[in-house]
C-alpha cells in the first residue's frame, strides 16, 4: 500500500512536469500573431486595408497643418490649438505637437506596408490580386516616405519588419537614398494596380493613376523634369480623368470619388467614428451657441483678395456668410473661411463626409504645365494645361474671371502656375510643398511677417523620436 | 522550545508569458528566526517579554506583463471604403522574445520586542531588494512601426526600514493606546542593458520621466520653470536665452546645460520623483466605560506630484481657466513672475506644474458607546459616528495630494491628471447583536 503510493506520486509528479512543459508553449488560437495573421486571400486585403486606414490620422487635419498653414494661403486664429499656431507663425520647434504624432503615423503605416509586402507573397491566393495587394502597399509606402522626406529631409529608410527591439537606433538616411525607394515603389506599383475599382469597398483603392500622378509630382519635387511632363501625360493620355464641370462638385460628398478624383482617402459618415474632422475645423459657424466663431482655421486676407474678378472658385472657396438649410444668414465675425469641406450632413463632432483629396486632375494637369515650362519654356501643351484648369473657373461667364493665358516668358508662366495652384488647391495639403519646391517659401512666410531663417525649410525631427533614438541628429537651428 | 527556527524553501516557477527559452525561473529563500525571549537569561525577565531576531533571503520572481508580450500580436478593427465598412487586421505589439523573469533578491533583518508584559511592541526591519531584468513598458522609436515595448531593461535596488511601535499608554477604567509607524524607503536603478537612459511617456499626460543609472526610477524629467518674461525688450536682451516667438508673458526655462542657448530637448533635467522620502500613521485609541474614540493621522512626505490638471485650469480662453488664475497671471499692467500670460500655453512637461505632494490627513476618526442595555434577546448594542477624510495640511494646489493616475505603473507615480479625489464621508451607526 505504501509502496503504491509512492509509485503514484512519481507518477503524477512527472505528469505535472510533462504537462508543464508542453503547456507553457504560447499557441496562438484566439490571439492573432504573424504566424496566423497572413493565411487566406482575405487576410492579404484586411492587411492592406489597415495600411490605408492609418493614413486617416495624417490626411486630416495634420496634413492640412504642416501642407497649408505652414504656407500663405491659410492662418489659424490666435484662440486654436497652440501648435498649429506656432506652425502658422513660423514658431515651431522639435516639441511642437504636430511633428510627433506626423512621423510616428507615417512610420505605423510604413511598417503595416512592409508587412504586407513581406507576408503577402507567402500567401496561396489569385496572383493578381496578390501582386495587386503588394502594389497597393508600395504606392502607399511610397507616399509616406514622400511625405517624411519632404517634411524633414534625410529620414531613417526602414522597408522591412523590424523585430530586434534592442538595436534600434537606426540613423537618417539620405534623402537621395530615400527617393530611390519612393520612385522604385512607385514604378512596381504603376505595373501591378488597376485603372479603376467598381466593387462596393473597393473604389478608394490605389489605382495606376495614382501612382503615376505621384510619380509625377515626385519627379517634380527632384526637378527630373522630363520624367514629371512624361508621367502627367501619361495620366492625361490616358483619358481616365476629366475635370468636373462645376468647381463646387470637386468637393460635394456625394460626388466623391469622382472623375476628377485621382486618390482620395476614404471617410464617409455611416457611422461617426469613419468621418472626418476638416468641416468642423473649417466651419464658418458651429451648431453649438457657445461658440459663434466656428473653426479656427480660416484664409488670410492676402489670399482671399488675391482672385481675380469673376473666378468662381473664391466664390466656392472663399465665405465670409453662409446661409444654413433653415435660411438663417451666419456671418463670420474673424474674416474669410475657407468653405471647400462645408458639409451641411455632418455626423457629429470632429466628423463629416468629406474625403480628404491627395491627389486630383487639375493638380495633374499644372504639374504637367510647370514640367513643361521648365523644360522648354510655356509652349502649346503647357498652355492648354492650365488654361483647361482656368477655363473652368469661369464657369462658362468668359467675359470675366482668370482669361486663357498667352504670351508669357518662362519666369512669368512659372509664378502663373503657382498662383493657379494657389486659387485651385489652398486647404488640400499642398501649398508648403509648392512653395519649398519653388523655392518661395522662406519669402512667402516674410510677405506675411513673420521672421523666418533657412532652417525652416525643415520641420524639426520629434523630441520624442530623438529621446528613443539617440542616432538621429538633428535638423539644422533646432 | 522553538528558540530556533529554519525555513528553507526552493520552488521553479515556469510561465507562458516570457520567450521561448526563458521560462523557468529557480527561486529559493531562506530565513532564520531566533526568540531570544525563551533562552534561559530571559525567560524571567520582567521587563522583556518578548524578544525575537529575525533574517530572510530571498528570490522571487515576476511576471506581471500581461498575456503575450513575447509574440508581436496583431488586431482586428474595421474602416471604411467609400460608404462600405471593412476588416482591417494590423499589428498592435511588436512582441519581444527575449522577455524572461524579473528576479528580486531580497535580504530582510528585524527584531520585534515587547516590553513591560507586551505593554510596548516594537517591530522593525531592514531591507535590501535587489531586482535584475527588471521589466519595464519603454519608449521605442517610430521607425519600428510602435512606440513603446516591455523589455528586461537592467536592475535597481530599493533599501528602506519599516518600524513599527504601539503602546498601552494608560490602562484601566481609562484606556490609552498609541500605535505609530514609519517606512522609508530609497530607489535606485543600478544598470541599465544597452543605454544611459530610457524614457517612458505617459499615454494620458505625456508627461515623461526618466530610468537612469543612480536615480529613483520615474524621476519626472523636463523643463526647468524659471519664472516669466517681463517684456518683449527683455526677450529680445536675452537672445539665444529665449526661445524664437516668445513674448512679454511668456514663460521662461533655464538654460540646464549652460550653453548660453535654450532648447526645449536638451535643456531638460529631472525636476522631481512621485516617490516620497518616508510615509507615516498615527493610531490613537481612547476608552471609558461604554466610550470609545479612534483618531487616525496619516501622512507621507517628500515626493513631488505633477499637477496636469492645472494645464487645463491655467489656460484662457476656454471655460476651464480657474478665477485664482484669471486673477494672478501676467498682464502687462499688471506684472507676475509666478504665473505666465494667459495667452500662453508653454509650460507642459516643465517644473511649472511640479509640486510638492507632501501632506498630514486626519484619515479617519471614530467615536462609539456601548448601550448600557442588555437583555434576554439583546446581547449587545453600540452606536456610533465616525468621518473619513476629515483634515489635509498640504500645500498641493489640486483636488487632493494623495493621488496616482495611473495605478498600474511605476514609471508614471504620481501624475494627477483630474484624478478624482477620495470624498469626506461621515458615518453614523448603530449595531445590535441578538
Amino acid at each position: 500500500m505504501k509502496k503504491n503510493k509512492r509509485l503514484l506520486l512519481l507518477v503524477s509528479w512527472l505528469l505535472v512536469t510533462v504537462g508543464c512543459q508542453s503547456n507553457l508553449e504560447e499557441v496562438p488560437i484566439s490571439f492573432l500573431s504573424e504566424s496566423n495573421s497572413f493565411i487566406t486571400a482575405a487576410d492579404a486585403t484586411t492587411a492592406i486595408n489597415a495600411v490605408y486606414d492609418r493614413a486617416k490620422i495624417i490626411y486630416q487635419i495634420p496634413m492640412i497643418v504642416l501642407g497649408d498653414l505652414s504656407g500663405d494661403d491659410l492662418l489659424v486664429r490666435p484662440d486654436g490649438d497652440p501648435a498649429v499656431n506656432e506652425i502658422d507663425q513660423f514658431k515651431y520647434t522639435a516639441s511642437t505637437n504636430y511633428f510627433d504624432s506626423f512621423y510616428t503615423n507615417s512610420y505605423v503605416a510604413i511598417d503595416r506596408s512592409n508587412r504586407v509586402i513581406e507576408n503577402v507573397p507567402k500567401i496561396a491566393m489569385d496572383t493578381k490580386l496578390r501582386d495587386q495587394i503588394i502594389g497597393e502597399a508600395k504606392f502607399l509606402r511610397a507616399l509616406h516616405y514622400f511625405n517624411l522626406v519632404r517634411a524633414f529631409g534625410d529620414v531613417p529608410l526602414v522597408v522591412k519588419t523590424t523585430t530586434d527591439v534592442v538595436n534600434v537606433k537606426i540613423p537618417r538616411d539620405p534623402t537621395d537614398k530615400v527617393y530611390q525607394q519612393i520612385i522604385q515603389d512607385l514604378l512596381d506599383a504603376e505595373k501591378v494596380l488597376p485603372v479603376s475599382y467598381t466593387a462596393a469597398g473597393e473604389v478608394g483603392r490605389a489605382t495606376v493613376g495614382a501612382a503615376k500622378s505621384i510619380l509625377a509630382k515626385v519627379y517634380l519635387t527632384r526637378k527630373d523634369w522630363t520624367n514629371a511632363a512624361a508621367k502627367a501625360k501619361e495620366v492625361i493620355d490616358s483619358k481616365t480623368y476629366s475635370l468636373v464641370a462645376d468647381y463646387r462638385d470637386v468637393f460635394t460628398p456625394e460626388k466623391e470619388n469622382g472623375p476628377e478624383h485621382i486618390f482620395s482617402i476614404q471617410f464617409s459618415c455611416i457611422q461617426p467614428k469613419y468621418g472626418s474632422s476638416m468641416a468642423e475645423n473649417f466651419a464658418i459657424y458651429f451648431s453649438y451657441p457657445i461658440n459663434l466663431t466656428g473653426g479656427s482655421l480660416q484664409v488670410t486676407d492676402s489670399y482671399a483678395n488675391s482672385f481675380v474678378a469673376g473666378d468662381y472658385r473664391k466664390q466656392v472657396a472663399v465665405i465670409t456668410q453662409k446661409t444654413l438649410a433653415n435660411g438663417t444668414v451666419v456671418l463670420s465675425r474673424t474674416g474669410p473661411h475657407l468653405d471647400k469641406y462645408w458639409d451641411p450632413n455632418a455626423c457629429g463632432a470632429g466628423a463629416a463626409r468629406n474625403n480628404f483629396l491627395v491627389i486630383r486632375y487639375a493638380d495633374v494637369l499644372l504639374m504637367y504645365a510647370e514640367a513643361l515650362n521648365e523644360l522648354a519654356g510655356p509652349g502649346a501643351d503647357a498652355y492648354a494645361a492650365i488654361n483647361q484648369v482656368r477655363a473652368r473657373a469661369r464657369k462658362g461667364v468668359n467675359t470675366t474671371g482668370p482669361q486663357d493665358l498667352a504670351g508669357l516668358t518662362q519666369a512669368q508662366f512659372r509664378d502663373a502656375v503657382l498662383q493657379e495652384r494657389s486659387w485651385e488647391l489652398a486647404g488640400e495639403g499642398h501649398r508648403r510643398w509648392d512653395l519649398l519646391r519653388t523655392g518661395k517659401l522662406l519669402a512667402a512666410a516674410q510677405a506675411q511677417g513673420y521672421t523666418v531663417s533657412e532652417k525652416y525649410l525643415l520641420f524639426p525631427i520629434p523630441t520624442f523620436e530623438r529621446d528613443a533614438n539617440p542616432s538621429l541628429t538633428q535638423n539644422p537651428g533646432f | 522550545m522553538d528558540r530556533y527556527l529554519f525555513t528553507l524553501t526552493g520552488r521553479i516557477d515556469g510561465s507562458s508569458r516570457f520567450g521561448l527559452n526563458n521560462k523557468y525561473g529557480f527561486f529559493p529563500s531562506g530565513a532564520f528566526a531566533w526568540r531570544v525571549s525563551d533562552e534561559l537569561f530571559l525567560k524571567n525577565s520582567k521587563a522583556i517579554s518578548d524578544l525575537k531576531f529575525r533574517l530572510s533571503y530571498g528570490l522571487t520572481g515576476n511576471d506581471g506583463i500581461g498575456l503575450y508580450n513575447s509574440l508581436p500580436s496583431y488586431v482586428t478593427s474595421r474602416s471604411v471604403f467609400g460608404d462600405t465598412e471593412v476588416v482591417t487586421t494590423q499589428a498592435a505589439t511588436i512582441g519581444n522574445p527575449d522577455l524572461r523573469w524579473e528576479k528580486t533578491a531580497q535580504f530582510d533583518a528585524g527584531f520585534d520586542l515587547g516590553l513591560l508584559n507586551n505593554r510596548i511592541q516594537v517591530t522593525a526591519d531592514y531591507y535590501v531588494k535587489t531586482t535584475t531584468d527588471l521589466l519595464l513598458g519603454i519608449d521605442l522609436p517610430a521607425t519600428t512601426g510602435f512606440t513603446t515595448v516591455i523589455r528586461n531593461i537592467g536592475s535597481l535596488q530599493n533599501k528602506g526600514v519599516e518600524l513599527g511601535i504601539s503602546s498601552v499608554n494608560i490602562d484601566g477604567k481609562f484606556k490609552w493606546t498609541t500605535s505609530g509607524n514609519i517606512s522609508a524607503n530609497r530607489n535606485k536603478v543600478t544598470r541599465l542593458a544597452d543605454a544611459d537612459q530610457y524614457l517612458v511617456t505617459d499615454p494620458g499626460t505625456s508627461m515623461q520621466t526618466i530610468v537612469k543609472v543612480g536615480e529613483p526610477i520615474g524621476s519626472f524629467y523636463g523643463r526647468v520653470f524659471d519664472g516669466v518674461w517681463q517684456t518683449t525688450d527683455a526677450v529680445k536682451a536675452a537672445g539665444a536665452l529665449a526661445q524664437t516667438g516668445d513674448i512679454g508673458g511668456a514663460p521662461r526655462f533655464k538654460d540646464v546645460n549652460g550653453d548660453g542657448v535654450f532648447n526645449n530637448a536638451t535643456d531638460r533635467t529631472i525636476i522631481g520623483n512621485g516617490l516620497p522620502k518616508f510615509i507615516y500613521g498615527l493610531t490613537n485609541t481612547f476608552s471609558y466605560k461604554g466610550l470609545d474614540l479612534s483618531v487616525f493621522f496619516q501622512g507621507v512626505q517628500g515626493n513631488q506630484i505633477f499637477n496636469y490638471t492645472r494645464s487645463v485650469t491655467e489656460i484662457d480662453p476656454g471655460a476651464t481657466a480657474l478665477q485664482s488664475f484669471i486673477d494672478d497671471h501676467w498682464q502687462t499692467e499688471k506684472p507676475s513672475n509666478n504665473r505666465p500670460s494667459a495667452r500662453q500655453w508653454n509650460f507642459t512637461n516643465s517644473s511649472y506644474l511640479i509640486e510638492s505632494g507632501s501632506f498630514l490627513r486626519l484619515k479617519n476618526v471614530s467615536l462609539g458607546y456601548r448601550l448600557p442595555l442588555k437583555t434576554k434577546v439583546i446581547r449587545s448594542a453600540r452606536v456610533y459616528v465616525s468621518g473619513q477624510n476629515l483634515l489635509t495640511f498640504s500645500k498641493y494646489t489640486g483636488y487632493d495630494p494623495e493621488v496616482n493616475s495611473n495605478f498600474t505603473s511605476n514609471t508614471t507615480y504620481g501624475i494627477d491628471n483630474y484624478a478624482y479625489p477620495p470624498s469626506r464621508t461621515f458615518t453614523i451607526g448603530g449595531t445590535i447583536t441578538f
